[in-house]
């Protein structure tokens, strides 16, 4: 059976460069951070494509200034649809476009899993420059499979205990599904399964216990294991900080991921809380294109410009793939 | 050795989390941080790390503390890395082999009280051209990000420049009715910079020209001026 883990292996080098955009708890930002860095890449004159994932509360076109199009993700859910190039569609910023994930069946929502492999290949097939894929809430399978294939992961977190609890499960389940991924026995991948329940009866209890265990029953394993948890580099993002406490919670979060699961975390950057937020979603847009000099933009084209340097230098590795824009800088959205 | 290392298996500086190099002030930063990253009640550790563990976590920051900020004992410590020897365990628990002396000593020392004064700069990035650099105009709003991205609050600001945070949030805000006369401005402006490590002159200046073409466009002699 393929599973997503295959697909990355087989995935084309020059496909666009596909970012998820996840973390766990609703209204932490995640749709509002996709659209943005959407929106401040397609001002840096890069096509760009956003994919609405979250059928059952699908809101990314709205906060685009998009009516909600007949059309959706849905329907290649569904099958109505095979070619994910049919449903897109534009939005009021130019090099922006948009699958949105409006009119969803509300008796199984999300694709299944075989589903999940032709959708994770067909957004390798987009003709775009970057594809970000919004998240919806919870750890599910058929989330955390976007977060897993992506080049590249943003985890979303603002400074509450709920969120940043929930960020943790998030990581918790990449990080398990992943190693079990990685893994090539059966046995080592029912350890993993075991371990992902926090009350196991072998006392696996952290990621270090488990890795102690694997490598007692297979050595090669273990070297798989680390691989995998080497090469996981989720980026955090902080929103709605209001304090340089609230800054520091990134710095934090990214010494748990080190210390805990052993993986090295990027702190990809923080968004203020800013009013201009606000206003900018009452003018279903996003803030970068509606309040280009407030806090909040300027943070946020930040980060976006860390995803651009980012994606040139696996794209190098990759090797290169077509003509590209010179290297130079985000250039400064223009309202 | 593999990325994933237990982490009463770590050296000094992996569990500060900085590298070989690190400058004293990155490992000032460095041990603050994660000081608050796992004192207790922390909002990032609570959910991951019984109060046992992040008691042994802070136990390993403050003996890896404890070595780099000491100059000499940084300095065997790292001829003892160098030299390839096996790297010594230095939680409170196991302890005893290679670095036993050392870390006894660094135990035994007091820990010097002046941490207060160098300012805490957790900088997420490198300074930013765009954002910083030798051109741009500073707003109020510009020094603002510049203080956030230091990882400073006002009151950090307030306490090495003395100017008192309601001059501190009118000069960020530009609410330049509030604040008093130019030569005033420039000096806060000046000293607010220093302390963030920007081109203080170049900053004041910036700002204090903004600041004069607001009282410039604004008439003169509040009398005649209001209706």
């Amino acid at each position: 059976m393929p599973t997503p883990h295959t697909m990355r292996v087989d995935a084309p080098p020059s496909g666009p460069h596909l970012l998820a955009v996840g973390g766990g708890k609703g209204g932490v930002g995640k749709t509002l951070l996709t659209a943005n860095l959407a929106a401040a890449l397609a001002q840096a004159g890069r096509r760009v494509v956003v994919v609405d994932t979250d059928l059952e509360g699908a809101n990314l076109h709205t906060v685009l200034g998009v009516a909600a199009p007949r059309m959706s993700l849905a329907d290649f859910v569904a099958k109505r649809e095979t070619d994910l190039r049919r449903l897109l569609v534009d939005t009021p910023i130019p090099g922006l476009r948009l699958i949105a994930g409006t009119h969803g069946h509300l008796g199984t929502p999300q694709p299944r899993s075989f589903r999940r492999v032709a959708l994770l290949g067909e957004l390798r097939k987009l003709p775009a420059d970057h594809v970000l894929v919004d998240l919806g809430a919870g750890t599910h399978p058929s989330v955390m499979d976007y977060f897993l294939v992506g080049d590249d992961g943003i985890l979303v977190l603002t400074p509450e205990p709920t969120s940043v609890e929930n960020a943790y499960s998030f990581l918790r389940a990449a990080f398990y599904r992943r190693l079990r991924l990685a893994m090539t026995s059966e046995s080592a991948r029912r350890l993993v399964h075991q371990a992902m329940d926090q009350g196991n009866q072998r006392g696996i209890r952290t990621p270090l216990d488990l890795l102690r265990e694997i490598r007692t029953i297979a050595p090669e394993e273990g070297e798989r294991f680390a691989n995998a948890v080497q090469s996981f580099r989720p980026r955090i993002v902080v929103n709605a900080a209001r304090s340089a406490e609230d800054v520091r919670l990134g710095f934090a979060v990214r010494s748990v991921c080190k210390k805990y699961f052993g993986i090295d975390a990027d702190y990809a950057g923080y968004v203020n809380h800013d009013e201009a937020v606000t206003q900018a979603i009452r003018q279903r847009r996003p803030v970068v294109v509606t309040h280009p000099q407030s806090d909040a933009a300027v943070y946020l084209v930040r980060i976006a410009r860390k995803i651009l340097d980012a994606s040139r230098r696996s794209r190098d590795v990759r090797g290169p793939a077509r003509a590209r824009v010179p290297v130079g800088h985000v250039r400064r959205p223009i309202a | 050795m593999t990325g994933m290392t237990e982490f009463d298996d770590e050296d000094h500086y992996e569990a500060l989390e900085v590298s070989r190099d690190a400058t004293a002030d990155e490992i000032e930063r460095a041990y603050r941080l994660l000081n608050a990253t796992y004192g207790s009640g922390s909002l990032a550790t609570y959910s991951m790390f019984g109060e046992e563990e992040s008691a042994a976590m802070r136990d390993r920051i403050e003996a890896a503390y404890r070595v780099l900020s000491d100059p000499e004992l940084r300095r065997s410590y790292d001829e003892v890395l160098a030299g390839g020897a096996p790297l010594p365990a230095a939680s409170a628990a196991d302890e005893p082999v290679v670095l036993a002396p050392l870390v006894e000593a660094a135990l035994a020392k007091p820990l010097v009280e002046t941490r207060a004064q160098a300012p805490a700069f957790d900088r997420i990035a490198e300074a930013d051209e765009e954002e910083e650099g030798a051109d741009v105009e500073w707003t109020g709003a510009r020094l603002r990000r510049a203080r956030l991205q230091r990882g400073l609050e006002i009151d950090d600001v307030t306490t090495a420049t003395k100017i008192t945070p309601a001059y501190l949030r009118f000069l960020e805000e530009e609410r330049f009715d509030d604040l008093p006369a130019v030569v005033y401005v420039r000096g806060f402006i000046a000293s607010y910079a220093r302390f963030l490590g920007l081109d203080a002159q170049g900053v004041a200046r910036s700002y204090a020209a903004r600041f004069e073409a607001h009282r410039r466009a604004k008439p003169k002699g509040r009398l005649l001026g209001r209706r």
